[in-house]
């Protein structure tokens, strides 16, 4: 059976989704491969210190509109929904609360009420659940990041990750392994660790980038803190298993509904 | 300085590029229009033939390069207002009015301490029949593909570029004279002829067209790749004339 046949406008957002989502997943892992750390050191003779610099240059550009671009398509794909169930919700959007009982306000508005069968109702409020908390919380922040990008650039993120065994050492016989929170702004030059000043120190091996934590507004700081490939794979999957979930069922009540008459 | 609305702009125009691209291989390797000799003589046969009639997926990408230019101005507007230390929500976005007076009201209503600011989003007109009219039509078919439903495209041959055709009865072709291509149930048709001097070096010279609307009976189909074109040459003018703004007040 085609999978496509009850909702196939929703299908093709999707699937559009995915073929950005394999770019972004390529420039990621490909900045991931040719990522340029820079170490530099910041002197500071009245206290006799110096501060070890660490940048992460040659940050991506397309990362930011291409996260627009896969959640311009997701979330077109789930309004599309609607109005493939009712053509009369073609001016609703695919219900999305911060909680439930705003959710179950927005599915017992009128328009939804009237043209969407209850057992569709049901199936969004207790099993899919996209509020802040329940099962389907990847639609709260998916919604989230949609009304950022409408008006300003998503900020990247990056985190260093830790790898086994040292990677700094020092003339005083000190080592140290990389191990940054996630705190450390890829775009900004960070001073990661102080040493005395007559110190030399050797940096042994690079760390491990791990650039998968973003969403961040200048403004007020880190809004959303998502891993985002992960982010928008299990989204993706989400919303895939959720349309097909929903045409199995809309096909059995249609049948159900032939029989009976 | 507005860095993040010319991100998005420039978003928009790889994409239309790119699109630019899946169009021309679209009918490069799709569609092909030749022609034969009649038994008459004198005139050639016009041979329509298509391989497939599908859309590729990639052509929704439209969508987002509509949405990567309104998003353009959207971002201009929060620079603006942020900078001027006005209210910066959800709700702020680069007005777009249904007439002058709309479009007036929504610019006084933005709350940001500075009238300047105000009167110098007026004179862009983005309403119908203003100097911004470009801008609603994108805003139209963005909300149109964003909430509701897919974009309607029309693949199509301009046959106008065609001097001295004519046209047989009954093959799908418009009458501006575009033949439909992914609306034809038929993979190969005759759909006219023309006198065998026209045709140089056994060679016609044809353009592959998109024309787009949203799915309602009432409205048009347009040039897909026209609209793109003007909207983002009047979001240029307007990008210029925000960083010339903000520079006057620096």
């Amino acid at each position: 059976m085609n999978t496509n046949i009850i909702f196939p406008n929703s299908f093709d957002k999707l699937n559009l989704a995915k073929i950005y989502f394999n770019e972004l997943q390529h420039i990621i892992m490909d900045y991931i491969k040719r990522k340029k750390i820079a170490f530099s050191f910041v002197e500071h003779p009245d206290q006799g210190t110096k501060d070890l610099i660490i940048e992460l240059t040659n940050k991506p550009d397309a990362i930011s509109v291409l996260i627009g671009d896969i959640t311009y398509n997701l979330i077109s794909a789930l309004n599309y929904l609607m109005s493939e169930l009712n053509p009369k919700l073609l001016n609703n959007d695919f219900p999305i609360a911060p909680f439930k009982s705003d959710l179950i306000k927005i599915l017992n508005k009128k328009s939804y009420r009237i043209n969407l069968d209850k057992w569709i109702r049901d199936f969004i409020l207790n099993e899919i659940q996209p509020y802040s908390y329940g099962q389907g919380s990847n639609f709260w922040m998916l919604h989230n990041i949609g009304c950022i990008d409408r008006h300003r650039i998503i900020m990247p993120l990056g985190v260093l990750g830790q790898v086994a065994g040292e990677q700094i050492t020092t003339s005083r016989k000190n080592t140290f392994a990389f191990n940054i929170q996630p705190a450390f702004f890829i775009q900004e030059k960070a001073p990661y660790r102080t040493f005395s000043i007559d110190e030399d120190v050797y940096i042994q091996r690079e760390p491990f980038v791990n650039l998968h934590y973003f969403v961040f507004e200048p403004q007020i700081g880190i809004k959303e803190n998502v891993e985002i490939l992960r982010f928008f794979y299990t989204t993706i999957q989400t919303t895939e298993n959720m349309i097909i979930e929903l045409q199995k069922r809309y096909i059995h009540y249609n049948q159900i509904s032939v029989v009976s008459h | 300085m507005v860095q993040s609305a010319i991100s998005k702009y420039n978003r928009a125009i790889f994409l239309f590029e790119r699109w630019k691209k899946i169009k021309k291989h679209y009918f490069d390797t799709n569609i092909f229009l030749t022609f034969k000799n009649t038994k008459n003589g004198s005139d050639l046969d016009i041979f329509f033939q298509v391989k497939e009639h599908l859309i590729p997926l990639d052509f929704l990408s439209y969508g987002n390069i509509l949405n990567n230019l309104k998003g353009t101005l959207d971002h201009l507007v929060w620079e603006l207002i942020e900078i001027d230390n006005g209210i910066t929500d959800d709700t702020l976005y680069f007005p777009i009015g249904r007439d002058q007076e709309q479009y007036d009201k929504k610019c006084d209503k933005i709350d940001t301490p500075s009238t300047n600011i105000k009167d110098f989003l007026k004179k862009f007109e983005l309403f119908p029949n203003g100097k911004g009219e470009i801008i609603c039509e994108i805003n139209k078919l963005l909300n149109y593909d964003k909430h509701r439903n897919h974009l309607q495209f029309r693949m199509a041959i301009d046959l106008k570029q065609i001097q001295g055709i004519t046209i047989i009865n009954n093959c799908d072709i418009s009458p501006e004279k575009f033949l439909y291509v992914n609306e034809s149930n038929k993979k190969e048709q005759v759909i006219g002829s023309i006198p065998s001097e026209k045709v140089a070096n056994n060679h016609l010279n044809y353009e592959g067209t998109v024309l787009v609307k949203e799915d309602t009976n009432n409205s048009d189909y347009k040039n897909a790749e026209e609209i793109i074109i003007s909207a983002s040459s009047k979001i240029q003018e307007i990008i210029c004339d925000v960083i010339s703004f903000r520079k006057a007040r620096a």
